[in-house]
């Protein structure tokens, strides 16, 4: 495998296949998710304990990093015209999740893009490494990439959501399976809260996944549901963030958003970037294709990812967007409804207009009230009609009080001598 | 051999004999000699000096904070009348790392590598080292190289034989939130609180005036305060550091007139305890709480690596010295660092620091001067106290 990849690699020349229809690509935004890691956390249940990983959970393995710079060496023979075979710091962007494996995978990506040219050279010895900046911002303030900031409003509708029919049905239908994995791998699975016990499933596949790539051996209760139906419900639970329209906005809007930006400061003109780089998980590249409504249900594999590509023809600007899900065969075009397989900037901006949130803090508590006030509906009616009822009888209390008082005042006047 | 013997015995009667009034001061001057050895055998071993010697070696060592500075860049502004405002090879690249730059980094790292190999070990483990970074591109880029040059992989961690570096993540602090090593953006109050001690440290200086008069007028740009100047002279060195012909006027003023000036700028964010407080405050309360947790077991990281600007260096530098003394006025260079190191000695906790302002000269131990000698743990929270701010964020607000 890794030899196909390096024959592919090898091509010296990258041949563009709608460049001659739809000009030469100007900009290019490219998602990636990290290389091969350790497991991020075992199950309650697991044989193989979290010590057992001696670069720490969560890290970038060797072969991760092999993987990335592969990834590295492919996008360099893609955009190699585009960014001119140097690293300008005013036209390459990156950024990346504050994860170590992101910033990792984001530094090898680098390496094998820009190798120092002979001009660049700092080191007698000839290093074929030069540094990049790679940017990132803390983790609860990244709902660009990390994506899991807090939001009120997408928990109302996270809430919402997990009590819904359809996802209660589809529950069901996979319950037999679920309570055998929450069984053997010591997690609770309950239809009180869906996401946790799907949450609770690309957890065990996940760790079950690393650790077979890892050729250690999985206990014998695995066989029955690893990786079938695992791999299924696991891939089911990426596309649950994303679940509606509003989830969609809220997960991948903001990235969108800075996508479409990017494209529009090149269109106007004066915008020397021509790359910007994200470095991402794979909830980054779920969420996002989601939200185009291109979640095809299959896992992003290690070091995927998903390049959004600005072309001008004659003063027309076009958008091609690719998924690259594997290393030994072409990128897939997405293709859309409303465009097909290569959109105009405008048609690409009217297919998103409703996925950008035009200030996401705001949004995130914009309309909670009237959120609260449908999703306890029923809790408001109640409490109302209680308070309404308690306040007839304090009335009717104080009327018959008024009353007594009234007689007994009376009383006295009566019987007071005149 | 009995003749032999006897020979022997009179030899060693008349030695009795010859020597006998000088046994006494024999005997005097070799007691002497042992006592004295004693008490120099007892100084070496427990006496101050040792303690230090024995902190020089790496295995009392458990912790090192290193809060370093970017390498040299291209200037990050010019002035009106430069004539090198539009030299080509700065055109692309203001305020970017330089070559000399990475190559200094690199030292730096190299340097680290061999200080502190009995502390980290060749192979890289995430575990022992955390690395914080300001947003800037410099800063970013520079604790890049120093990684590449105290972390070449070694063994099975050689991923790619032809590429020896390897990734080592670099968390970033973006500059509107940063508390800790770049706070320009992040904190409102800071720059009243600034301007207020400039006022004081600057008023009744006479040369002052005439020396923004001269700057301006040649500058073309308005030089009014003491960080234009900083700026100007920052410039001003990267270009004589470059060999570039520099106008006459400058050596009129540079560096001799401008440089106490340029010091004094860099003061003013440890003007007192209140506004050190909003500029190193968080950082040094980080270095502590880490200092504490390691001397508890609790921490297994051994080294912390904060890539900040020349101001973060300094001001770190300034509360440590107390700002007392020849030696509180430092004019950092590129690629320099500060090194904060805690040494367990015999159960105790001692904090030693050291200054390096540029990579391939020797540090220099910094004496913190209001924690006594040996500088014990519980000391050094006791005298930094002043400057730990309660809660940033208000202060900043206020």
């Amino acid at each position: 495998m890794v030899a196909d990849i390096r024959s592919e690699v090898n091509v010296s020349h990258y041949e563009d296949p709608w460049e001659s229809s739809y000009g030469k690509i100007i900009h290019a935004s490219v998602l990636f998710r990290h290389g091969d890691r350790s497991v991020i956390e075992p199950y309650p249940t697991d044989p193989y304990p979290a010590s057992i990983w001696q670069d720490g959970l969560g890290q970038l393995s060797k072969l991760g990093k092999e993987h990335e710079y592969e990834l590295g060496l492919w996008l360099r023979l893609r955009y190699k015209s585009v960014f001119e075979d140097r690293y300008r710091h005013d036209a390459i962007l990156v950024d990346s999740s504050n994860i170590d494996r992101t910033l990792m995978s984001a530094e090898l990506v680098l390496a094998a893009m820009f190798p120092p040219r002979q001009e660049d050279m700092w080191n007698k010895l000839n290093f074929t490494w030069q540094p990049i900046p790679v940017h990132t911002v803390p983790v609860e303030e990244d709902y660009y990439i990390h994506q899991e900031t807090p939001c009120n409003r997408y928990d109302v509708e996270v809430s919402i959501v997990n009590s819904s029919p359809d996802l209660l049905a589809y529950y069901q239908e996979h319950e037999g399976v679920l309570q055998y994995v929450g069984k053997y791998s010591g997690f609770t699975m309950t239809s009180d809260d869906v996401f946790e016990s799907f949450w609770h499933i690309d957890q065990v596949h996940d760790a079950l996944l690393v650790e077979s790539l890892n050729n250690f051996t999985l206990p014998q209760w695995t066989h029955k549901v690893f990786p079938h139906p695992l791999r299924e419900l696991s891939a089911f639970s990426f596309f649950l963030p994303t679940y509606t329209h509003e989830m969609r906005r809220l997960k991948a809007g903001p990235f969108l958003g800075r996508v479409l930006e990017d494209m529009r400061k090149k269109i106007d003109g004066n915008f020397n970037q021509t790359l910007h780089i994200y470095s991402g998980h794979d909830s980054t590249i779920a969420n996002v294709l989601s939200a185009l409504g291109q979640y095809n249900f299959q896992l992003p594999p290690y070091s995927s990812s998903v390049l959004f590509e600005l072309r001008e023809k004659d003063d027309n600007y076009f958008i091609t967007i690719l998924y690259r899900n594997s290393s030994t065969q072409a990128p897939y075009l997405l293709n859309f409804t409303e465009c097909g397989g290569v959109c105009t900037v405008d048609q690409f901006i009217n297919l998103t207009a409703n996925l950008i949130p035009s200030d996401y803090v705001a949004e995130c508590n914009i309309g909670m009230v009237e959120k609260f006030i449908t999703f306890h509906f029923f809790h408001i009616i109640v409490m109302v009609s209680i308070a309404v009822m308690l306040f007839m009888y304090g009335s009717r209390k104080r009327r018959i009080q008024r009353y007594v008082r009234y007689q007994r005042v009376k009383n006295e006047v009566l019987k007071t001598p005149a | 051999m009995i003749n032999d013997y006897e020979n022997a015995e009179k030899s060693r009667s008349m030695f009795t004999e010859v020597y006998s009034q000088k046994r006494g001061t024999c005997i005097t001057v070799v007691l002497l000699g042992i006592i004295i050895g004693i008490f120099a055998f007892a100084y070496i071993t427990f006496g101050n000096d040792t303690i230090a010697d024995s902190l020089r070696s790496n295995h009392t060592l458990k912790l090192v904070s290193i809060i370093i500075e970017h390498g040299q860049t291209a200037p990050k502004f010019t002035y009106p009348n430069d004539p090198h405002l539009n030299d080509s090879r700065w055109q692309s690249s203001l305020g970017e790392l330089t070559k000399r730059g990475k190559q200094n980094m690199h030292s730096l790292g190299k340097f680290f590598r061999e200080r502190y190999s009995a502390l980290l070990p060749d192979l890289y483990f995430s575990s022992d080292i955390r690395v914080l970074s300001t947003n800037a591109d410099t800063c970013l880029m520079s604790v890049a190289v120093a990684l590449a040059g105290l972390y070449p992989p070694h063994k099975f961690q050689v991923w790619n034989p032809h590429v020896l570096w390897q990734p080592i993540p670099i968390k970033g602090i973006s500059e509107e939130v940063d508390k800790m090593i770049g706070i320009t953006q992040s904190c409102p109050s800071l720059p009243k609180k600034k301007k207020q001690i400039e006022n004081i440290v600057t008023s009744g200086d006479v040369n002052l005036p005439k020396l923004y008069d001269f700057l301006s007028e040649n500058t073309g740009a308005e030089i009014r305060n003491l960080s234009s100047v900083l700026a100007l002279y920052n410039l001003i060195l990267v270009q004589d550091k470059t060999n570039l012909p520099l106008p006459d006027w400058i050596p009129l003023v540079y560096p001799e007139k401008m440089l106490p000036y340029t010091i004094k700028a860099l003061k003013l964010e440890t003007g007192d305890a209140e506004i050190t407080k909003l500029t190193t405050g968080v950082l040094l309360e980080k270095i502590i709480s880490d200092m504490m947790k390691k001397s508890t077991r609790e921490l297994s990281t051994k080294m912390f690596l904060y890539s900040g600007h020349e101001q973060s260096l300094f001001n770190i530098y300034s509360v440590l010295n107390g700002g007392k003394g020849r030696e509180s006025s430092i004019k950092p260079e590129f690629a320099s660092s500060v090194m904060i190191e805690l040494h367990s000695v015999e159960d105790q906790n001692i904090v030693q620091a050291y200054y390096l302002n540029k990579p391939g000269k020797t540090p220099h131990s910094i004496n913190i001067t209001e924690c006594g000698d040996p500088c014990l743990l519980e000391n050094f929270i006791k005298f930094t106290k002043p400057f730990i701010p309660q809660d940033w964020t208000k202060a900043c607000s206020m």
